[in-house]
């Protein structure tokens, strides 16, 4: 497989992408309760956070409604992060309906971005309730338009980086076969080493290091730090080629596990 | 040239080593000691286009590994293969265009959708032109009956009914080829035999190739002219379903009805047997004899009776395959 071969769409994706959509309405009552956590967990961020401000304006130059900007903004990253994906990929491997991805005309990766992208799609609507309930709860302020339109192309990295990370996680199911126990605790550490509890504004410089070195960083705190205009302009610049390179890298990791998978493969259930 | 092509296919699946005694379940997470099975043990098989093929063995014997592998969806350790002229595990997404597959036991259908989206979706996915799309789903829909049920979620068919959409799905797109693991188990014998009506027809109008794994010998009897025997991931019988019923169970049984006032003329037949025929069962109107057709005809056999008594009433049956197989099975090998 070479790099053109993955921009070489199948006419079927399309398809596969508007089924997936469909069947996302499916999860709409799972979507709701999902919503009210993350709207309950903004809300704690919030006042504890405004605790520690305790009235002061800023704090290390990072001012009280920036950081509130940030934490509303990073709430909402993970509602729709790209994370499907591994449930997807957990569930054929353990039922073996990977088998029948296997007799499809389309990659077995591509189909389940395809599944992936579907899904975010058919949340998209969603958008319409949480981001005023998101406004409420936390703050919202819509950045400059210069900034904006490099939010946006940050954020397509960071979703593109969270697909292909949790597209890797699923897939290491076809060595560990019960992935349950590594998806819960990449879930969890994920969630705060991209920043989305503490933004590394105010980690230690000895965790912050190491916070850089991971890719979780890149899949929420880089374009949430854009969004709120704690990073702007030139700044810019080095927070998306730490992106690009951990596309590449994923990518490249990516496929040599999925190459690897394929000797591996047991379809489970005969 | 043979359509699907197999040489010394080889899959072997590895797993650790459960340790036994004290602390076993800790120990057995750090062994390094693995257990080999071998699923498929050096198959070779050759299946000209047009064929249908029985794939017979016992559970466990290696069968579905072997179609698994002619699919796309398991590497073999070793051995090569090709299906209409592609290795299936190299070029998977190309030898998708050219088969059809149904699991019995999963189906390939979307579990939330329709049935008729499922059809859609695949016509799209193996760009089958909508003028085609339309002519095939009408034929399927007339063919396997699923006018009822086109627009009811797949969740919500019942057994028969899923394993016609799955067929329907797989021959949708008109592939050369369609791989059947156990396309008729659990159903009923209704719907077993609707199952095989549609498999002889799409094989006698497209000329499509099939090769079927099944626990129903009704399935080969009905079906498949060949078939391939494996058992411990070896094949031990490959050839014509009637060289198996020639090894095993050359003899035909004829029964014979006569008249009211033939009793004692029947009577005298079985005393009086011609070379070849034995009796199997005498009652009053009623006999069963068994021939040997490399003795003496069964023609024959039925003019003479029929000039000797009143017959009103006669059939010839073969012995069945059921106990052929259980034979071969037993025996782990086959009769020349």
């Amino acid at each position: 497989m070479t790099l053109a071969s993955l921009f070489h769409v199948n006419p079927a994706a399309p398809e596969v992408i508007r089924i997936a959509a469909r069947q996302f309405q499916v999860y709409r009552v799972r979507m709701l309760f999902w919503l009210i956590t993350m709207m309950i967990q903004l809300y704690l961020l919030r006042v504890v956070w405004m605790a520690v401000y305790d009235g002061r304006d800023s704090v290390n130059g990072v001012p009280a409604s920036t950081l509130l900007i940030y934490l509303t903004i990073s709430s909402l990253h993970l509602f729709f992060l790209p994370n499907r994906i591994v449930f997807e990929i957990e569930d054929r491997i353990s039922t073996g309906k990977v088998a029948n991805d296997l007799i499809r005309p389309l990659g077995f990766m591509q189909q389940m971005i395809a599944i992936q992208i579907g899904s975010i799609v058919g949340s998209l609507p969603l958008l319409v309730v949480v981001i005023p309930v998101a406004a409420v709860v936390g703050q919202m302020h819509l950045p400059s338009p210069g900034n904006l339109v490099l939010y946006l192309i940050s954020l397509f990295l960071a979703f593109t980086i969270s697909l292909l990370l949790w597209m890797v996680v699923g897939m290491s199911g076809f060595w560990l076969l019960n992935i349950g126990g590594l998806r819960s605790v990449i879930s969890i550490a994920g969630d705060f080493l991209a920043g989305a509890l503490v933004p590394l504004w105010f980690m230690p410089d000895a965790l912050r290091v190491v916070v850089q070195l991971l890719p979780f960083q890149a899949m929420g705190f880089l374009p949430a730090s854009i969004f709120a205009g704690q990073t702007s302009g030139m700044d810019t610049v080095q927070p998306l080629m730490v992106q690009a390179i951990w596309v590449v890298l994923l990518l490249g990791i990516a496929k040599l596990v999925w190459k690897k998978a394929q000797r591996k493969l047991v379809i489970q259930g005969g | 040239m043979p359509i699907i092509e197999a040489h010394n296919l080889v899959k072997t699946f590895e797993r650790t080593k459960r340790v036994d005694g004290r602390f076993s379940a800790i120990r057995t997470l750090f062994t390094r000691e693995k257990e080999t099975k071998v699923a498929v043990d050096g198959v070779s098989l050759g299946i000209e286009a047009g064929e249908i093929v029985g794939y017979l063995g016992p559970n466990g014997a290696g069968k579905s590994t072997t179609i698994k592998m002619l699919t796309g969806i398991l590497v073999p350790t070793s051995g090569t293969a090709t299906v209409a002229g592609v290795t299936p595990w190299e070029h998977r997404e190309a030898n998708a265009m050219n088969i059809g597959v149904v699991f019995g036991q999963r189906s390939q259908l979307w579990w939330d959708l329709p049935l008729d989206e499922s059809f859609r979706l695949i016509g799209k996915m193996y760009r089958v032109p909508p003028e085609r799309y339309r002519a095939n789903l009408d034929m399927l829909t007339e063919l396997l009956g699923m006018e009822s049920f086109l627009t009811t979620p797949v969740r919500q068919l019942s057994l028969g009914q899923r394993m016609r959409g799955d067929l329907a799905a797989a021959t949708l797109y008109e592939p050369p080829i369609l791989f059947l693991d156990e396309p008729t188990v659990g159903l009923d014998v209704v719907a077993k035999e609707r199952m095989r009506g549609f498999i002889e027809e799409i094989n006698r109008q497209r000329n499509t190739t099939v090769l079927l794994t099944t626990h129903d010998l009704d399935d080969v009897e009905r079906l498949c002219k060949r078939i391939l025997i494996i058992d411990q991931g070896k094949v031990l019988f490959d050839g014509p379903a009637t060289h198996l019923k020639r090894a095993y169970a050359p003899f035909r049984l004829l029964d014979i009805t006569v008249a009211g006032d033939g009793a004692t003329q029947l009577q005298e037949i079985s005393q009086g047997l011609p070379g070849g025929v034995d009796i199997v069962k005498l009652e009053e109107f009623r006999a069963t004899f068994r021939i040997d057709p490399d003795v003496v005809p069964v023609a024959a056999v039925i003019a003479d009776f029929s000039a000797r008594a009143p017959v009103i009433d006669l059939a010839v049956r073969e012995q069945e395959m059921d106990g052929i197989i259980r034979e071969i099975y037993e025996a782990k090998a086959v009769r020349k």
